[in-house]
């Protein structure tokens, strides 16, 4: 009685209080769904401490709202999507368009204005995305100033950040690190590029947020968000490149059903075919391709909580140019000194031996839980497991000659805070199981890993400063299992480091912008590098591992200037590298005597060294339709004990490019056409010594594009090296051996299918 | 369009089948396809077939590793013609010794062997695949000198058809320098 008593004075309070304040408001308005027009039904709309769902046909409405200034937000599926401050004075209608395009939240990690984060991060659009079609995942980065792919031909490329790759280049596909066998310069990301809605190439050592091997930074491969709403839609996208002619075909099918929760769905799958590939002069046999590539994808996002399953597989074969399977090193030198000698081969689609078979699968299970407004807990699990089988000229196809497996579980605990005040919070909790198991000719051992890590990070607004400070501590024990002399032996390794962060953004006005960042990250040693024992067939050299190396620590700095004011946008990377062990091949100057002859012999060491340089990026209007666009890029890289090059670094490149857009004629809307020039000069800064062939001349390639639209179905041509260009490529293995490809006209179509 | 909603619940029925995976066995000893670990050459005088000198080469577990076990000087005499044979084996696993020779005859079109003396001794190829000539078989004529030098052997996978008799194409199997010494009886 005494309660009712109390509560019934407080709301005469309460209505007291309203009269003087004027709380009587009408707030109502209408959610739009920005790209296609639709209204958005059941979105939590919130404005201050009230909350509401949108209704069947996207209206909300608040009675009792005060006059004054307050925060209108809207969630959908549980991530915000929609923030807008209110000045309320009498009742107000609004139409709001929600930008529901934005990834989620917890993929964006801790921002999702790249001004908010420190670190160099630059993003290629699903449209861009779908302009490379049909090409290797790293082909379609090298969109990213600075970016170049190590190769061996042309269907196996790394991508390449800052000159490092493979092991110091982590990569991470739908939220989740890739693990294959990544530590091979010519075992290639089993990613199917079609997957992609999104990339993100952060440049500069990110150890504390994306774990071990971030050194040079990470490429996250992230799909475009599920459909949101009821209905189907598909997407058919074909190419055809003339080199090889190889056809690629991709599917997706999205979907969202309401079966008791709503649910979001997607298929996609790839197949792709090429035959070998001709260099000005000549085909190069044996170096065809074929893919068959699928995934699933299913979600369901409530207003606080939500799932994520996913399923992919990624199948390739990939021919191994005959003239590059050499037995011995006089093979090797023969071929270097006369170039290749069979020129006679012809167009064919057969890959026969020498060939290698990949396949990579991923699952990956998604849970969160949004506890309130500012929580959140994220707990994710995923299973990998990746086939490599090298099929030698002899076995044929019947039996490999080497075979990896290895099966990768990761879990991963995370727990975000993020308060209205630009105050961002992360903590997190890793593990990682892994098994590695090899049949064939030795090359690296069996071995059990387990590693974990723990981390926090936390990103703040302090006037005009974004800051991002993080610290991350990792462990990883290894259990190695080999065959040595007649008994099984077991060795146990243990590797432990911390990783940091300090970076910030400055706001110099609304269009200059200056990040500072420093970082320290490190890597274990990778199997080969311990362990490796053996002949590598294709570089003629016999690989030494060796057990005593110890995990490679690096320092970072890096700044960034970007600028972009009406005609011009303007970013400028600078960056330096140090480390305290730098793992590398060196060769040793002996010679090991096998049945095939004497091989040199390489053998890991670990030294000090330095990398550095810039990626500089630039687009100018110079007419409402007319732009033209530069990329340009340096590294250098020394050991500081030997005062040597580093090898396999890219030479410096850049790229001019002008760009067209015309009128619509008939039927055919947003069409540009554009010419760019590609420019590398030699890698000049390597000793004879350090190469069994000098690097490659300067060269330079000229390329085309015309895209167009009919409607929503969108046209691309594309030639590359449209003067038929002679030239060999430092970052290509291949290039011992024969020329690069020669002209390459891709021709690709995207249809929507509803 | 109703049929869809069951396109969700087949997409879980596809999470469920997985490729295999999460075992590490014990690595067995190195058992490469086709691994030559041991090369045995023999040369009989033609005019006296109890005189016969052996070489042999052997690695048992393959490039890198532990060094190659055996591998022998050939021994010579002046002025004499011996009749040679060469056999190819795979000994890596001790319980199942493979003769690779007969392979190589098997395939006798995709493969040479190549003879090139920086000794006092001429080498011909005697045998012929039909076309070209393999060099299983060989004879070796020791020059009226003594003195060392080398006898580089190599075996030549040509595939495909790429055979043309040369030594100059293909893939090499092996290539080993044997130190070749002609001394006076």
């Amino acid at each position: 009685m005494k309660a009712k008593l109390t509560l019934l004075i407080l709301l005469g309070a309460l209505k007291f209080y309203a009269v003087t304040q004027n709380c009587e408001l009408v707030v109502r308005g209408t959610l739009v769904d920005k790209h296609d027009g639709e209204t958005l039904p059941f979105a939590l709309v919130q404005l201050g401490k009230q909350k509401t769902l949108s209704t069947e046909i996207g209206t909300f409405r608040f009675d009792n709202v005060c006059n004054g200034k307050d925060t209108l937000k809207i969630f959908y599926t549980g991530n915000l999507h929609h923030t807008q401050v209110l000045h309320i004075t009498s009742d107000t209608n609004l139409h709001i368009y929600p930008e529901l395009h934005v990834k989620e939240l917890e993929t964006a990690d801790i921002s999702i204005d790249r001004h908010e984060q420190a670190i160099t991060h630059q993003k290629i659009t699903e449209e861009a995305i779908r302009k490379h079609a049909g090409s290797t995942l790293s082909k379609t980065l090298e969109e990213v100033s600075g970016v170049s792919t190590l190769k061996t031909g042309n269907t196996t490329g790394k991508p390449v950040v800052h000159g490092m790759h493979s092991n110091r280049l982590l990569l991470v596909n739908n939220g989740i690190r890739h693990e294959g066998q990544q530590w091979g310069s010519e075992h290639a990301p089993e990613i199917d590029p079609a997957i992609a809605g999104e990339i993100t190439v952060v440049k500069g050592a990110s150890s504390v947020r994306y774990g071990s091997d971030a050194i040079a930074g990470a490429v996250l491969i992230d799909p475009a968000p599920l459909r949101q709403k009821k209905g189907v839609e598909s997407h058919y996208t074909s190419s055809f490149s003339t080199n090889g002619r190889v056809f690629t075909n991709s599917l997706v099918v999205d979907g969202h059903h309401k079966l008791g929760i709503p649910l979001g769905w997607r298929l996609q799958g790839t197949l792709k075919s090429g035959g070998n590939t001709k260099t000005p002069d000549y085909f190069l046999d044996n170096t065809g391709v074929r893919e068959r590539n699928f995934s699933a994808a299913i979600n369901s996002h409530g207003n606080r909580v939500g799932f994520d399953l996913f399923y992919s597989q990624f199948n390739s074969e990939i021919g191994i140019l005959s003239a590059s399977h050499i037995g011995n090193l006089t093979d090797l030198e023969n071929i270097i000194e006369n170039g290749i000698s069979d020129k006679s081969a012809k167009f064919n689609r057969a890959i026969k031996a020498p060939y290698q078979g990949i396949e990579h699968e991923l699952t990956k299970v998604k849970t969160y839980w949004f506890v309130n407004d500012s929580n959140k807990i994220q707990l994710t699990y995923a299973r990998q497991f990746n086939r490599r089988r090298e099929f030698d000229n002899h076995g044929g196809t019947a039996s490999p000659e080497l075979e990896f497996e290895i099966t990768t579980h990761t879990i991963d605990l995370k727990y975000h805070y993020f308060s209205d005040h630009d105050f961002k919070t992360i903590v997190g909790l890793n593990g990682i199981r892994q098994l590695n198991d090899f049949d064939g000719r030795f090359f690296v051992p069996n071995y059990i890993s387990n590693a974990g890590g723990v981390y926090a990070l936390q990103s703040r607004k302090i006037g005009k400063w974004h800051l991002e400070y993080g610290v991350r501590y990792d462990a990883k024990a290894m259990k190695i299992i080999r065959f040595e002399d007649t008994k099984i032996n077991t060795t146990g390794l243990s590797f432990a480091s911390t990783s940091l962060h300090l970076g910030g953004t400055y706001d110099l006005n609304d269009y200059t912008h200056i990040s500072l960042n420093s970082a320290r990250a490190w890597r274990p040693p990778s199997v080969n590098e311990l362990y490796a024992d053996g002949l590598h067939h294709g570089a003629a050299a016999i690989e030494k591992g060796d057990e005593t190396i110890e995990a490679e620590k690096a320092w970072n700095i890096s700044s960034e200037i970007h600028y972009q004011k009406q005609k011009l946008d303007f970013e400028l990377d600078l960056f330096y590298y140090y480390f305290d062990n730098y793992i590398y091949a060196a060769p040793t100057l002996d010679y090991v005597l096998t049945i095939r002859g004497a091989f040199p012999e390489y053998q890991y060491l670990q030294n000090k060294a330095h990398l550095y340089g810039f990626d500089l990026f630039g687009i100018y209007k110079l007419h409402e339709r007319l732009s033209v666009k530069n990329k340009t890029s340096f590294v250098f890289g020394d050991n500081l004990d030997s005062n040597t090059a580093l090898v396999l670094l890219p030479a410096p490149q850049t790229s001019l490019s002008i760009n067209y857009n015309l009128n619509d004629w008939k039927v055919f809307s947003k069409s540009e056409i554009g010419v760019s020039l590609f420019l590398q000069p030699k890698q000049w800064r390597l000793a004879p010594s350090q190469d069994i062939a000098p690097p490659p001349e300067a060269y330079g390639l000229l390329n085309m594009n015309f895209t167009t639209s009919i409607k929503s179905i969108k046209i691309s041509i594309e030639i590359e090296n449209l003067l038929n260009t002679r030239y060999r490529d430092y970052l290509n293995r291949w290039r011992y051996y024969a020329d690069d490809l020669g002209r390459t006209i891709h021709f690709r179509l995207n249809i929507p299918i509803n | 369009m109703k049929k869809l909603k069951y396109i969700p619940i087949a997409l879980l029925g596809l999470l469920s089948s997985c490729k295999t995976g999460d075992d590490v066995n014990n690595p067995d000893k190195e058992n490469e396809e086709e691994l030559i670990t041991t090369v045995s050459l023999t040369l009989t005088d033609t005019s006296d077939v109890n005189n016969s000198v052996y070489a042999t080469f052997q690695d048992i577990d393959g490039e890198g590793g532990n060094e190659p076990s055996v591998f022998d000087t050939i021994r010579l005499q002046q002025g004499i013609v011996y009749s040679g044979t060469i056999e190819f084996l795979n000994e890596s696993n001790e319980n199942e010794v493979e003769d690779i020779t007969l392979e190589i005859e098997e395939e006798a079109d995709e493969h040479l062997l190549c003879y090139d003396s920086q000794a006092h001794v001429d080498i011909t190829r005697t045998d012929s695949d039909g076309l070209y000539e393999i060099g299983l078989e060989t004879l070796w004529s020791t020059h009226n000198m003594t003195g060392e030098g080398t006898v580089t052997i190599s075996l030549k996978h040509q595939p495909n058809g790429t055979k043309d008799g040369t030594c100059e194409v293909g893939e090499s199997d092996v290539e080993l320098a044997f130190v070749t010494v002609v001394e006076n009886d």
